[in-house]
């Protein structure tokens, strides 16, 4: 079989060698035959006669052999192939509007499945990376869905699990680095010692820390990233018992880390968490567990439950462990966005299809008399068919060759659009098998999609004998016309739904774009400087250093205020309990909810742009006064203790035995801190001589451009302490928009994807409508011959295609409507009640599809009919 | 000289495996060699040989080589493959039994 599938092939494809062999090896046995009768004495010329008698003639000879190279089945298809594809080139309109919309669809879909595929299906960068799971606890009563893990939790479940082979736990951390050069702000992890056994990995260089240096006050060490080894030590083997300063604490680098890690984040140095399990009071870890094999993760979920109940104390009765994986903690919000978004490639490349299968169909029409005549010589239902499969199989392959090429190009785009950081650093875009697998697929799909509608009508064609029929030109049958309508039909139907989900997303894209965020956005400069304990142990250097940093920055040109605060609009959390004076005690069974707390300065309100309610700002030097603390609120805060009445002149306190009681002098209005789209919860604002913390956000509210002081607020900052990096430096603006880059971004696609599905569908009902009048030139004809007015002939045409898309229209709204609740369902600012965004769609669609209707209309009316009745 | 006999079906096969066992050949110097061999009594047809060997060659029992032939001009040699040998003995084998069963029925009119 092998041998002969090569010879065939060889005969196949170099056709012409093998004819040039066969002639020479006939030949030779002519010559030698000529050659051996000379020798027995015959004269040449005689000799030549002899062979020639007995030889026969060359061509007949060499028909012989090609005979039995015969014709098989590959070479039968490849002929068909060959056949169809210079059928297809000799019709490059066709053809390339065919490939055009199939790459459209396509390559479409393979741009957002190659985001979902490397949000969601590439495996992670790591060993056996469906056995890693996070593990986090839950507070329902305080509605926070994460809480973070506390140590001695943490602790408890690692010594008595049943279900994990490794555990480690680990905190993200950052630190000041000064190397030679620009002190650099480095990423970094502190891990508790059984992180590699979680994550699987050795040490490029050195080794990893020993249980022993992960408890409090062990020797300070640390692992660099291969990165850092690589730049700042030139990938020298001495660095391991070098010092490192981090945060001005001096740490010995005992190893490098390996250099493809990626995992958890991607951090440039790793020093050991060094907590004691006797706490309960922080939560604030992030926790990785390697699972048993053969465990899965809701049986680890019971195992963990199983520890933490038994742990005797109001905290373990409050929270709940539980693990997922890492996949899905870290995007798991962004699933049904992702969904949403494929859902509505899926259809534009559904329409696309159906647009072909159209095209094709009307090829097929065209090609009816043909078929039937060959039909009727004897060709096979099977044999008919198979040219308009190869056909198919060709435009899906061109389709889908282009298609990779603009998938491609559009997932750079998409990645493009996502910010830099948005993203772990673990994920990756790139195509892979399973990018192969569904452009192969999809290439696959939609040629039997659209090739079996022609198809089957061919090989039909073949068992009725169209042969008469055809042969009197009578119009398109009635099934081909009804297939065709259908077509039309759901193509608008489609179409419309998606454009109404883009429009529903746009607008509530829009909505949100349109919410006061309470802060200010523009002409607003925010960036962060952190003080090392080891140079600024006390906290009035804090308040010095930071006092000072405001003064000198309201000199710079071009400064409206500025301030400093612990966290800024959209930066983050840190909450606490508080108890307020005078308050009755919450029923039972209801915790007192978490409380966002911020330190800041005098002059954040200016500086932010956040407004008073009531009452005042602090004043400057405000909180030197330990008896006399003061405290601002906001709304949320308000409403939730004093519901109508004026909070000024109460007193709170954190949560503690000993209350150290605040006053309330002042009610800011509650402002977007964790996103347009997210509701506030109560806050504080302590004033910073009061609460100090060593890292602060400085806030500057600037006349122009506020990125123009960038440079000026870096060298504020050096001449104050060469040794501190500024970092997270951007604008508010800049904040606010990479808030929203999420929604924006599949608002986008969608809303594009819909503008093609629009374009397709009418497309489609164009050319739907044009084949239609097409097909009726002989009626039509007939009708303006007797005397009918062209304009009703146009007015017909326009009516037979607004019929379609209304009834395209009318299946459309109703799937529209489901579309939306389910949007609904999935994202807020949706309200799939919203009678006009359906008629605005509906009434574009029509518009637009009237619009495709004329021109058709326009050529019907136009018909001479002399002209068509003498071709008959 | 009697007619030249009329080869059955296959057996052409046969002789052209068979003579190809010794040595490659040439598809003139085959046909000689066959006529040789049988002292004329098998000729085989120029419009035979030809789609013989390509048929046998196309089963894989033949391979094929361009070299120089005895009278110094380029010739297509066929010889045997692996496969084509056991094709061989088996044929053989088969040609034999069948041969002989024949014979016994002859020789017992």
């Amino acid at each position: 079989m092998f041998e002969d599938l090569r010879f065939r092939l060889r005969a196949l494809f170099h056709s012409e060698s093998v004819e040039q062999d066969l002639d020479e090896e006939l030949r030779y046995h002519y010559e030698r035959q000529v050659e051996h009768l000379q020798n027995q004495g015959h004269m040449e010329a005689e000799a030549r006669r002899l062979a020639r008698l007995e030889f026969g003639t060359l061509d007949q000879r060499k028909e012989e052999c090609r005979d039995v190279n015969g014709i098989s089945w590959y070479e039968t298809l490849y002929r068909e192939f060959r056949q169809s594809a210079r059928s297809l080139l000799r019709r490059p309109g066709f053809s390339l509007g065919v490939v055009f919309m199939l790459a459209l669809g396509i390559g479409g879909n393979l741009a957002l499945f190659s985001v979902f595929n490397g949000l969601f299906l590439k495996p992670l960068p790591i060993d056996r990376p469906e056995e890693i799971v996070d593990i986090n606890t839950a507070a329902p009563r305080w509605n926070l869905e994460r809480t973070s893990v506390n140590y001695f939790d943490f602790h408890n479940w690692r010594s008595h699990n049943r279900s994990f082979a490794a555990m480690a736990c680990y905190d993200e951390t950052e630190a000041n680095v000064a190397f030679t050069g620009e002190p650099l702000r480095l990423r970094g992890l502190q891990v508790t010692h059984d992180m590699p056994q979680v994550l699987r990995i050795q040490p490029a260089l050195g080794r990893f820390f020993s249980p022993d240096e992960d408890k409090p006050n062990a020797n300070r060490v640390a692992l660099i990233s291969h990165r850092i080894w690589r730049e700042q030590y030139g990938s020298n083997p001495s660095v391991l018992g070098q010092g490192i300063r981090l945060d001005g604490q001096g740490f010995q680098i005992v190893g490098v880390l390996p250099s493809d890690l990626r995992l958890p984040i991607e951090a440039d140095f790793w020093t050991p968490l060094g907590e004691a399990p006797v706490q309960r009071q922080n939560w604030y870890l992030d926790t990785l567990g390697r699972l048993k094999p053969e465990m899965t993760s809701a049986k680890a979920t019971e195992d963990l439950l199983r520890i933490h109940k038994s742990v005797p104390d109001e905290m373990s009765q409050l929270t709940f462990p539980f693990t997922v994986g890492i996949r899905e903690r870290t995007f798991g919000e962004m699933k049904s966005y992702s969904l949403i978004v494929l859902a509505g490639v899926g259809i534009v490349l559904l329409i696309a299809c159906v647009n072909v299968a159209g095209l094709m169909l009307v090829r097929a029409q065209s090609r009816r008399h043909e078929m039937a005549i060959r039909a009727a010589l004897g060709a096979s239902r099977w044999q008919l068919s198979r040219e308009w499969l190869a056909e198919a199989i060709w435009l899906a392959a061109a389709g889908a060759a282009a298609g990779i090429l603009l998938g491609l190009g559009g997932l750079r785009l998409i990645v493009s659009l996502i910010p830099d950081t948005a993203l772990p650093a673990w994920v990756s875009f790139e195509a892979d098998w399973r990018f192969a697998l569904l452009s192969l697929v999809l290439a696959a799909t939609s040629a039997l999609f659209f090739g079996a509608f022609p198809a089957l009508r061919a090989s039909r064609a073949a068992l009725r004998n169209e042969l008469a029929e055809s042969a009197t030109r009578s119009s398109a049958s009635n099934g081909q016309r009804r297939s065709l309508n259908g077509l039309v039909i759901a193509e608008v139907a489609l179409a419309s739904v998606l454009l109404v989900s883009a429009v529903f997303l746009g607008k509530a894209l829009w909505d949100l774009s349109q919410v006061q965020p309470g802060f200010r956005a523009e002409n607003t400069l925010v960036y962060t400087v952190s003080l090392p304990r080891s140079q600024y142990a006390k906290p009035e250097q804090w308040v010095n250093f930071y006092s000072a940093l405001i003064e000198k920055t309201r000199t710079l040109p071009g400064v409206r205020s500025a301030a400093v605060s612990s966290i800024t609009p959209l930066s983050g959390h840190q909450g606490n309990f508080y108890l307020v004076e005078g308050a009755a005690p919450l029923p039972k069974g209801q915790s007192d909810p978490v409380v966002l707390r911020i330190t800041a300065s005098p002059g954040y309100l200016a500086a932010a742009g956040l407004t008073l309610a009531e009452g005042r700002d602090f004043e400057p030097n405000e909180g030197s006064a330990p008896e006399n603390t003061t405290v601002l609120v906001n709304e949320s805060f308000a409403r939730l203790y004093w519901n109508k009445t004026s909070p000024l002149g109460k007193r709170i306190s954190q949560r503690s035995d000993k209350p150290k009681w605040m006053n309330i002098v002042g009610v800011v209005k509650d402002w977007k801190h964790y996103g347009l789209d997210r509701p506030m919860r109560p806050a504080v604002i302590l004033p910073q001589r009061a609460a100090p913390a060593p890292q602060m956000s400085v806030i500057v509210n600037t006349a122009s451009d506020p990125l123009t002081l960038a440079r000026a607020s870096r060298e504020l900052v050096r001449q104050l302490d060469s040794q501190l990096p500024v970092f997270r430096l951007t604008t508010m603006e800049e904040r606010l928009s990479r808030s929203l880059w999420i929604r924006r971004t599949y608002s986008w696609i969608l809303g594009l994807f819909a503008g093609l599905a629009l374009i397709l569908a009418v497309a489609g009902l164009y050319g739907v409508v044009s084949y239609t009048v097409a097909l009726r030139e002989r009626e039509i004809g007939i009708r303006l011959a007797l005397g009918a007015a062209p304009v009703a002939i146009a007015r017909q045409v326009v009516w037979n295609g607004a019929l379609l898309v209304a009834a395209g229209l009318a299946l459309g709204a109703v799937a529209s409507y489901f579309a939306a609740r389910s949007l609904a369902s999935l994202l807020t600012g949706i309200d799939p009640a919203n009678f006009w965004i359906y008629a605005a769609v509906g009434a574009l669609l029509l518009l637009v599809a009237l619009a495709a209707n004329l021109w058709p209309a326009r050529r019907a009316a136009r018909l001479d009919p002399v002209s068509i009745m003498r071709s008959e | 000289m009697p007619n030249p006999l009329e080869l059955p079906q296959g057996v052409l096969d046969l002789l052209l495996l068979k003579t190809l066992a010794l040595e490659p050949l040439h598809g003139w110097a085959i046909s000689q060699r066959i006529q040789t061999r049988t002292t004329g009594d098998v000729q085989v047809q120029q419009g035979s040989l030809y789609p013989a060997l390509h048929r046998l060659e196309r089963k894989g029992w033949l391979k094929t080589e361009w070299a120089i032939s005895e009278n110094n001009r380029r010739a297509k040699y066929y010889s045997l493959t692996p496969a084509g040998r056991k094709q061989l003995r088996a044929e053989e084998a088969e040609w034999l039994r069948l041969a002989l069963a024949v014979s016994q029925v002859l020789g017992e009119v």
